[in-house]
C-alpha cells in the first residue's frame, strides 16, 4: 500500500542548467539506474530538442531534414508517450523509490504532476490535470509528463512550457490527424498554451523556484541541492555517448 | 518472387492514446511486424516480446498471443483489445 511520505523525507535538488538531448536523457537514466534517494531534477535544452517516446517511429514521428537544418537535436525517450518539442521550457524529473508513489500508473502521475499543479497556482495560474498525463490551463495543453519504472524505482519527466512557438513546433514534428479526432479543440496549433502567453511577465527563477515547492508540496517531501554522484555522472557520460547518441536507439523504430 | 503482402493500421483510442501497426503477410503468416505509437506499456521492452510472439503465426492466432502476452505487462493509454484490434486491421489490409 502506498503511504504518502511525511514531509521531512529528503529529496535531492539537481540544477543541471541547459544541456543537449543526448546528456539530458541519459542523466535522467543514470538518476533513475543509479540514483539511490529521493531526487528532482530541473533542466533545459541546448540546443533546442525533440524527444520522441520510446515506441515512436522516428521517421514517422519528426520531420529529420528541418531539425537537421536548424541544428534541433532529436533523441528517443526510455519512456513512452509522444514527440516533444524542448526549446522554451523547464523540463523536471522526479525519481522516487516505487513504494513512496501509487501502485496504479495513472494514480502516480496524478500525484506527481500535483507538483506542476502547486507551481503554476503559486504563479497565479489555474491549471488541472487532464486525460493521463497532461496538464491543461483554459483547455490547452501546458505540461505533459512520461513515466518509466525500472529496479523498484520510478522516473517520471516532463516540461513546462515557458513560451512556444506553434508555427516551428509543428514544422519539425508530424502531427498525425487520427491524434485529433477526439479532442475538443482540432486545430494543433490552438491546442498548446505557455506561461509567457499567460502571464504578461515572468521571470525564469520565480517559475523554477515554483516548481521546487510544488513538487516538495506535491510529495511531501523537502527538497535540498546536491550534485550528481561520481557514478551517475560516469554513468550519464557512458550513456550519453553509447546509447543516445547512437543510431541503432534513437532509430530502433 | 517476393509474395509478402504489407498492411499498415492506425488507431487513435478514444481518451487514450495511438497505436501503429505495420505487417508483412506471407502464405497466410506474419513474417514482419513493427508496432510503435505514442501509449505507455510498462515493461516498455516487453513491445519486443510481442513481435517476436506474433512472427511466424498465423493470423488467426493474433488474439490468443495478444491476450496471452498481455498477462504480463501493464498498457498506460490504450488496451489489449485495442493492441488485437489494431493488429487484425493491419492484417486485414494486407490480404
Amino acid at each position: 500500500m502506498y503511504l504518502a511520505p511525511v514531509m521531512s523525507t529528503k529529496m535531492r535538488l539537481l540544477l543541471t542548467g541547459p544541456r543537449n538531448a543526448a546528456e539530458n536523457m541519459a542523466i535522467d537514466e543514470a538518476i533513475l539506474l543509479a540514483g539511490d534517494v529521493p531526487t528532482l531534477r530541473l533542466y533545459e535544452w541546448s540546443p533546442p530538442a525533440i524527444t520522441i517516446g520510446y515506441f515512436q517511429s522516428i521517421n514517422e514521428e519528426v520531420n529529420l531534414n528541418e531539425c537537421k537544418k536548424r541544428g534541433v537535436d532529436v533523441v528517443r525517450r526510455i519512456t513512452g508517450g509522444g514527440a516533444v518539442y524542448h526549446k522554451h521550457e523547464i523540463t523536471y524529473s522526479v525519481v522516487l523509490p516505487e513504494k513512496l508513489v501509487p501502485a496504479d500508473i495513472l494514480e502516480s502521475y496524478r500525484v506527481i504532476c500535483g507538483g506542476i499543479i502547486y507551481a503554476l497556482g503559486a504563479l497565479g495560474i489555474n491549471a488541472s490535470f487532464a486525460g493521463i498525463n497532461d496538464i491543461l490551463v483554459g483547455g490547452r495543453k501546458i505540461s505533459g509528463s512520461a513515466q518509466t519504472r525500472k529496479k523498484g524505482r520510478v522516473l517520471q519527466h516532463g516540461t513546462l512550457l515557458l513560451d512556444v512557438d506553434v508555427d516551428e513546433m509543428f514544422t519539425l514534428l508530424r502531427v498525425p490527424e487520427e491524434k485529433m479526432r477526439d479532442k475538443i479543440v482540432k486545430d494543433v496549433k490552438k491546442r498548446v498554451i505557455s506561461i509567457k502567453q499567460v502571464l504578461d511577465n515572468y521571470r525564469k527563477d520565480d517559475v523554477i523556484d515554483a516548481l521546487i515547492n510544488g513538487f516538495c508540496k506535491a510529495l511531501h517531501m523537502s527538497a535540498e541541492e546536491q550534485n550528481m554522484s561520481d557514478t551517475e555522472a560516469e554513468m550519464a557520460r557512458r550513456l550519453a555517448v553509447e546509447k543516445y547518441s547512437s543510431y541503432e536507439w534513437n532509430h530502433m523504430r | 518472387m517476393i509474395k509478402m503482402r504489407v498492411g499498415n493500421a492506425v488507431l487513435k483510442v478514444s481518451g487514450g492514446k495511438m497505436i501503429k501497426v505495420r505487417v508483412g503477410i506471407d502464405d497466410g503468416k506474419i513474417c514482419q511486424i513493427t508496432i510503435s505509437g505514442d501509449f505507455f506499456l510498462h515493461p516498455e521492452n516487453k513491445i519486443f516480446d510481442l513481435e517476436n510472439m506474433l512472427m511466424g503465426k498465423e493470423c488467426e492466432s493474433v488474439e490468443r498471443c495478444v491476450g496471452e502476452w498481455a498477462k504480463d505487462v501493464v498498457i498506460v493509454g490504450a488496451t489489449a483489445e485495442d493492441f488485437k484490434h489494431v493488429i487484425l486491421m493491419a492484417i486485414n489490409r494486407a490480404k
